[in-house]
Parts: structure tokens; C-alpha cells; sequence
């Protein structure tokens, strides 16, 4: 599911659940939802973040119940609490990425992102390609081998300043050593924010 | 479930997300727990299938029954269906995963003709035997419904069984056959002859049909005990019939995006070149009430925030007022908006007009359908230019700035003076917007013409007339094209090719089968999509079939040839549909079913307009 269809979506359980959430005033008032950082379609996120607006109180954990009960397979509320942090403190954010590929994979990948610095071409808001490093972007980075491929477990910048996806860095390497990826399932574990704490 | 061997290709198609199931509404049962399994297949792609009413309600009212379990099949698109090929995944049905070739029932609803080649893919990609005649007992029943069904003859050769008419009551009827045949060691042939005795089902292999040395057909020939007519069937009191209380609600945007509730079945008017105008009849209406409930149970169930009333002609409903006040009542505060679609120009008051402002500002639509009275009159379209020209002031005066009109080229006894009075009319719309003093302050106006190509459907007065040939279609679309000189009027037109190929099929008989299959073996498929479709392979199915589609789509029939669906009973009687074609020769209309009774046949069907109008 697209970032777009989710929040469009989103709205529809709010409506089912009889959420009291504000919409925006206008000439076409829509449901006010701001997801922390969107979610590239086919990434799965463990723990994401959304903010609304309630128009009256309730309580919080009615709240989930309720909004539990009207979510489609796959779709939880973990929690709901008051917004603590602002999204410009999210720094980076916790990937697992299960990677099949040939035998060699995983050490070839960890080569790859142990070189001193990663070049790759990204497109800029004017839609041009820029070459971009992404060696600061990853703060840390585990790979172990696995029966069919590797496991990667990859902390990358995250947030409004700079928001590195993990597929760049898996095309990058990809393309850079012409290993194929036959299959990726890439896992958002955490959004995290300077202080390696969790985005509340 | 999404299956494990589609999930790792999901990245690689378009719109995952049409493949995977899993959305809110959707109705997963245990299988054992369930004795017959329905796969309900869309013919076309996700976003097409999911917005259709028919399988909404269909799917809701089989899975209200406990040991039925109905799910949803879709055409993969063809990033997709190769991935499938190559992969050997067979096509699956979207809330269980398994494989659509193990379910009892194969049901397809047939919406329009171009959607033909894609029932047969679909077969295959499901490893079903395409020919009805190779099925053996354990292989899926295929069952075909919807309006297409009217005349399924082309189709005759693939599938086990049709259903006429509304399908509400009598698949709950088949649906018992079955158990008892299951229970019993379930043999096709046996089971196929048993179901031919339920009104409204319509086996085509118990009926053999000869055909005359000039190609029209000779005899129907009934076999083994079936009926000689099959009758569609109605449901007599449509307010109380089903209607589902929730919606699967898909994850990506789909055309019709939106609750839908039904408001009447059928429609009062009769025009001549209207297939649903005759196959749905008798009108039969809910009440206000009953559709105001139905409203506020699909928004919250679903949470959609708009809502659209269904029918033929939205303001033909006696109780569209009342309705709408109801509706406003609730739907301001809960945020949703009210869609009134199918308006006719007759019945657009400036009451209506101040209650659809406050509903929604959308588009406004309107068909007269032909450029001149003389010729509206022929079609029975009873709607004059003054009537028009009204609902547009009154549309301007209300804010409304652009108007979309929908015309029909190629209509019986239509003249080149027809086509350019559609120019005609539109430019007297332009200039109407400027002569009114209450028009939208600052904003110019713009006038939408949309002309498609007539296609002759069974069941019309129409049904004997010959479809102008493409070169005369190509004629009058470019003189209609010249003669606008504004760049208010905007015009749009159909391709000719697929209108053609639509004409073919929807008067077509038997012997079309072996086209359409040597059709699917040169890969057509989607053909009301403009980047499949191909008109030069359907020319080399025919060739290679031996067979002339302009026999089909563009010979004027006697009135006393058999037609390839006159063994089936829509309520609809031969000679009043010859009555209403002279009437059309000499311009005479016909009054609507409640302005006085035209004697149609649809009364002994029971119910609606009929029982109240007699």
C-alpha cells in the first residue's frame, strides 16, 4: 500500500471507528493525519507514528480499542499518547532487511558498506541527478548469512533534513558490484530520534 | 491470505495492492466449515470490478449464507498475468489464495461485450477447460449473470450455466440443487438438467440450433426436457430485497470510490436505443426511508464519506425529495456528500438545484443523446430543447459553469442534419450562459460533447437495425468535428473499431464462439482498453474462422427472422418492441410507464410501476 492510499485509508477507519478527529476547514475539509515519516510502498513498519486531532476528549486506550477494531490485518495500534516529541527530531531510522541472493552475498554486502565512501545518484527536488555519498548517512550497519542470502540490519538518516531510503543503498549496491537481488523484504524496526530514542 | 509464491513478485507489478485481498469488509471464512465454494470473477481489472454494485451485493448475500463462501477473482493485468505464467501460479481468489479451479461455482458477471476475451483468459489462467464441453464432474461449474446474459449465445460454448434477470433469489435456489447433488455424488449432466428447471437458470447445452443456408438461424431446439422459453427473474418486492449493510473497501483508489445505495430498479422511460430501459423492467423503487438507513449504515460500516444514489434516472425516483432531506439531516454533520448521478434534463427543478448545492459541486450531466427534436422523438428520448435550455439556466443561475452533454452517433434514421444540430444545440447552450444575467460572475462557460457510436442491443425496438458501417461512423464523426466553431465546445468521441466489435457480439449467435476463441489463442484480451485492444487481430479471428462480422453488426434483420435470444423471456414482448420500432419511423413517441401503460409485457412479471400504473 502507497503512503497516499494509507492516509486516504486511514481517514475511512477513523470514520468507522466514530473517532472524534478533526478535519481540516475549507472549501473540502479532509481528515487532519500526519504520518511521522511515510513508508515506501512494500516496506513493513514495526512501530510508525501518526498524528490527529481530536475535536473532544476520550479516553486513550478506548481510543486503540476501538480504532483496533476497525483496522484490516496488519494494521495495529500499538499505543496512543500525547505528542511528546516534534517530527524534526527524528534523526534515523532501524532497518531489517532480509536479502536472497547467491552464497556470497552477505559478505560482498558487507564489504560494500564498510568502503570508506559510497557514491550514488539520486534525483533532487528539481528531478535532476545529483551524486550523493552515502556513507555518512549510515550509522551503523550488522549483516550475518542466512540460508538463502543475508540479513541486514541498518540504522540510515531519517527525518526532514535528510531521509536516505534503504533500496538506495541496496540498488547502489546492486548496480555498483552486480550482485542480483533476487527477493528483498525490507522491515522499519524503529523511528528513532537523536538521542537513540524512540519517536513518541 | 496473500499466497507465499505472489508475494515475492508484488514489488514488481503495478498497484500490489489489487492482488493481495485483505481489505476491510472482506469475508474470510474457515473452509471446512463451508460446503460450496463461489469464486466471483470480474472480468477487467481490480479497480473496474471493485466499483461494480452487482458483486457487492452478490458477495454479501452468499456469504450471509453459513456454508457458502463467496470471494473475489479479478483479470490480473498483464505485468501481472506474466508473472503468473511464468511462475505457474494459477489465477487465485483474492480472500483465500487457493486456487480458483477448486471452487464449486466459476461466476462471472458480464457487464459489456469487450470483456468477453477476458473471461476466456481468466479460464485459462485458472486451468479451467474453456469449452463447457470438456468439463468433466469434478471441474468447476462456470456460471454467467448480468446484463450480457440477455444474450450470452457467443458465449454459449464456455459456459455451464446462465442466469437471467436478478440473481438474488435464484442462486439461493441453485445453491440448494447443489447440496443435494453433492450429497448424492454429484454428476454434471444429471445436476445441469435438474438446474434447467429453475426459473430464471438457462443451460445452453440442452438446446441444439440449426441454421438456414442464408446464415440466419432455423430452429431452437430444446432437448432432454428443458424448457422451451427460459424466464429472467424479478424480485417483486425490492424494498425489502437485500442490500448489504458493509463494503470491502479496497486499499487503492477505484473508479467509484464511494457507498452506493440503490434507490430503484428499472426505468419508467423507454428509450428506444436502451437495452437496460427494457431488460430491468418492471421500475420497482425503495422507500426513502429504507434507502436513508441503508446510507448511514454503508458510511459508518465503511467509512467512506460520500455516497452515491444508484439508478437509471435519479430523478425519475417519487421520493428523490424527501430523501434528500432525510440524507441532509445527517450527512452535513457527518461529513458526508451526497452523489446524485443519472439526472435527466427533465427533472432538474431549482428546488433540486438549492439541495444539490448543498450536497456537492460536482460535474452536471446530461444526455439528450441526439442533436434534433425530430430525431430525440424517433429514439423516444423525451426531452425537448426547451426543456434543456431551462435546466441549464437554472443550472447556470445556481453556479454551475460547464455542462457535460452526451450524444449518440449512428442512431436509425439519423441524417447529416441530425449530426450537425448537435453542434447546434451545444452552441445554443454557450450562448444561453451569456445572455443570463445571474450567471457565474467571471468565469467563461464550457460545454463537453461527448458522441459515442449507437450499438443495437437485444431487446430493443432497435434490436433488427443495421449499425452504420466504420466508414460511415468516420463520416459523421468528422463532419461533427467540423462544424464546431467554438472554442467553448469541447468533443470527444468513441473509437468506431470497438463499437463495432461491441455490435457484433451483443447481436451474435453460436457459431461466435469459435471466434472468440481463436481470438483468446491470438491474445486478445481487455479490449475495452485502448492499449490492448486490437482490431486487427479480432479481423484475423474472423478470417480464420471463416466468419463475416458485418453479418452481425451492420445487416437490417426481418421482423420475422428467430432471433438468437427469442427463447429467452425478458417480460419484454416481440411485437410491442415491433410497434415501438414503427412509431420510431414516423418520429412518434411513446409515454412513460407512469404517464399511462404501453402494454410492454413486463406486467405478468409482477411488482413495481406495473401493479400501481394498472
Amino acid at each position: 500500500m502507497s503512503h497516499l492510499d494509507l492516509v486516504r485509508c486511514f481517514g475511512r477507519y477513523l470514520r468507522r471507528a466514530a473517532i472524534p478527529f478533526w478535519y481540516t476547514e475549507g472549501f473540502n475539509p479532509h481528515p487532519f493525519l500526519t504520518f511521522a515519516l511515510p513508508l515506501s510502498l512494500g516496506t513493513a513498519g514495526m512501530r510508525e507514528s501518526v498524528d490527529i486531532k481530536l475535536t473532544e476528549d476520550m479516553p486513550l486506550d478506548t481510543l486503540c480499542e476501538r480504532l483496533n477494531g476497525c483496522l484490516p490485518e496488519g494494521l495495529r495500534i500499538i499505543d496512543a499518547a500525547p505528542p511528546v516529541k516534534k517530527a524534526t527530531e527524528i534523526t534515523h531510522s532501524l532497518y531489517r532487511i532480509a536479502i536472497s541472493g547467491s552464497d556470497d552475498i552477505a559478505t560482498a554486502l558487507e564489504a560494500f558498506l564498510s568502503s570508506e565512501e559510497i557514491v550514488t545518484q539520486k534525483k533532487n527536488k528539481k528531478k535532476k541527478l545529483v551524486d550523493i555519498n552515502l556513507k555518512p548517512a549510515i550509522k551503523e550497519f550488522s549483516v550475518s548469512k542466512t540460508d538463502d542470502g543475508a540479513l541486514l540490519c541498518i540504522a540510515l538518516s531519517s527525518g526532514c533534513t535528510e531521509n536516505v531510503n534503504p533500496s538506495l543503498v541496496l540498488d547502489a549496491f546492486s548496480n555498483q558490484t552486480g550482485h542480483a537481488l533476487d527477493y528483498v523484504d525490507i522491515i522499519r524496526e524503529r523511528i528513532l530520534c537523536g538521542d537513540s530514542g524512540d519517536f513518541e | 491470505m496473500i499466497r507465499k509464491d505472489v508475494e515475492k513478485h508484488l514489488l514488481k507489478v503495478q498497484k500490489p495492492c489489487r492482488y493481495t485481498g485483505g481489505e476491510t469488509g472482506s469475508i474470510v471464512k474457515n473452509k471446512d466449515d463451508v460446503s460450496i465454494r463461489f469464486a466471483f470473477c470480474f472480468p477487467d481489472s481490480y479497480e473496474i470490478g471493485m466499483s461494480h454494485l452487482g458483486i457487492k451485493l452478490l458477495y454479501s448475500l452468499y456469504n450471509n449464507i453459513p456454508d457458502v463462501w463467496c470471494e473475489r477473482v479479478f483479470a490480473p493485468w498483464d505485468d501481472m498475468e506474466k508473472i503468473m505464467r511464468e511462475n505457474d501460479i494459477p489465477l487465485y481468489a483474492l480472500e483465500s489464495g487457493d486456487a480458483v479451479h477448486d471452487f464449486d461455482f466459476v461466476g462471472f458477471t458480464l457487464q459489456y461485450e469487450l470483456s468477453y476475451s477476458n473471461m476466456l483468459n481468466m479460464l485459462d489462467l485458472a486451468g479451467i477447460p474453456l469449452l463447457a464441453a470438456d468439463r468433466s464432474d469434478s471441474d468447476s461449474l462456470v456460471i454467467c449473470g448480468g446484463p450480457c446474459a440477455c444474450n450470452g449465445e457467443p458465449l454459449a460454448d464456455f459456459v455451464d450455466i446462465f442466469s437471467l434477470g436478478e440473481g438474488e433469489e435464484v442462486s439461493v435456489e441453485l445453491f440448494d440443487l447443489y447440496r443435494e447433488h453433492k450429497k448424492k455424488g454429484f454428476v454434471r449432466k444429471d445436476f445441469l438438467r435438474e438446474a434447467a428447471k429453475i426459473e430464471g437458470i438457462y443451460i445452453p447445452s440442452l438446446y441444439e440450433v440449426t441454421y438456414k443456408e442464408d446464415g440466419t438461424i432455423a430452429a431452437f431446439t430444446p432437448t432432454d426436457g428443458a424448457p422451451a422459453t427460459i424466464r429472467k427473474r424479478v424480485v417483486e418486492d425490492f424494498d425489502k430485497c437485500f442490500y448489504p449493510e458493509n463494503f470491502v473497501v479496497p486499499f487503492i483508489e477505484i473508479v467509484h470510490d464511494r457507498a452506493v445505495a440503490e434507490i430503484f430498479r428499472g426505468c419508467i422511460r423507454g428509450c428506444r436505443f436502451c437495452q437496460a430501459g427494457f431488460i430491468y423492467r418492471p421500475v420497482r423503487e425503495r422507500k426513502a426511508g429504507t434507502v436513508n438507513d441503508m446510507c448511514r449504515t454503508l458510511c459508518g460500516n465503511t467509512g467512506y464519506d460520500e455516497v452515491s444514489l444508484s439508478s437509471l434516472s435519479s430523478s425519475d425516483y417519487t421520493e428523490l425529495g424527501e430523501l434528500l432531506d432525510k440524507m441532509l439531516e445527517w450527512s452535513e454533520k457527518d461529513k458526508v456528500s451526497i452523489n446524485l448521478p443519472s439526472l435527466r434534463v427533465d427533472g432538474f427543478s431549482k428546488e433540486l438545484t438549492e439541495k444539490l448545492k448543498k450536497v456537492r459541486r460536482g460535474g452536471l450531466t446530461f444526455a439528450p443523446e441526439a442533436g434534433t427534436q425530430r430525431l430525440r422523438d424517433a429514439i423516444n428520448k423525451n426531452v425537448t430543447e426547451r426543456e434543456l435550455m431551462h435546466t441549464c439556466a437554472t443550472a447556470f443561475a445556481g453556479g454551475w459553469s460547464s455542462v457535460k452533454l452526451y450524444f449518440m452517433l449512428g442512431l436509425p434514421t439519423e441524417t447529416n442534419e441530425d449530426v450537425t444540430g448537435i453542434t447546434k444545440l451545444c452552441q445554443k447552450v454557450v450562448d444561453l450562459y451569456y445572455h443570463l444575467d445571474e450567471r457565474p460572475k467571471g468565469k467563461g462557460v464550457q460545454v463537453s460533447a461527448s458522441a459515442s457510436t449507437f450499438v443495437p442491443k437485444p431487446f430493443t425496438p432497435f434490436q433488427w437495425e443495421p449499425q452504420d458501417t466504420k466508414e460511415k461512423i468516420i463520416e459523421k464523426q468528422e463532419l461533427l468535428l467540423s462544424s464546431v466553431t467554438s472554442r467553448k465546445i469541447s468533443l470527444s468521441w468513441h473509437d468506431a473499431d470497438t463499437s463495432f466489435l461491441e455490435a457484433v457480439f451483443a447481436r451474435g449467435d453460436r457459431r461466435l464462439g469459435k471466434v472468440l476463441l481463436r481470438a483468446h489463442q491470438l491474445g486478445c484480451k481487455f479490449d475495452g482498453w485502448m492499449e490492448f485492444f486490437s482490431i486487427d487481430k479480432w479481423m484475423q479471428a474472423f478470417e480464420d474462422c471463416g466468419i463475416d462480422p458485418k453479418f452481425y453488426a451492420n445487416r437490417r434483420r426481418e421482423y420475422d427472422e428467430i432471433l438468437p435470444w427469442d427463447h429467452l423471456d425478458y417480460g419484454i414482448d416481440k411485437k410491442f418492441l415491433i410497434a415501438e420500432n414503427e412509431r420510431s419511423k414516423q418520429s412518434v413517441t411513446t409515454p412513460n410507464c407512469r404517464e399511462k401503460c404501453s402494454g410492454c409485457g413486463a406486467a405478468r412479471l409482477t411488482g413495481g410501476v406495473c401493479s400501481v400504473c394498472r
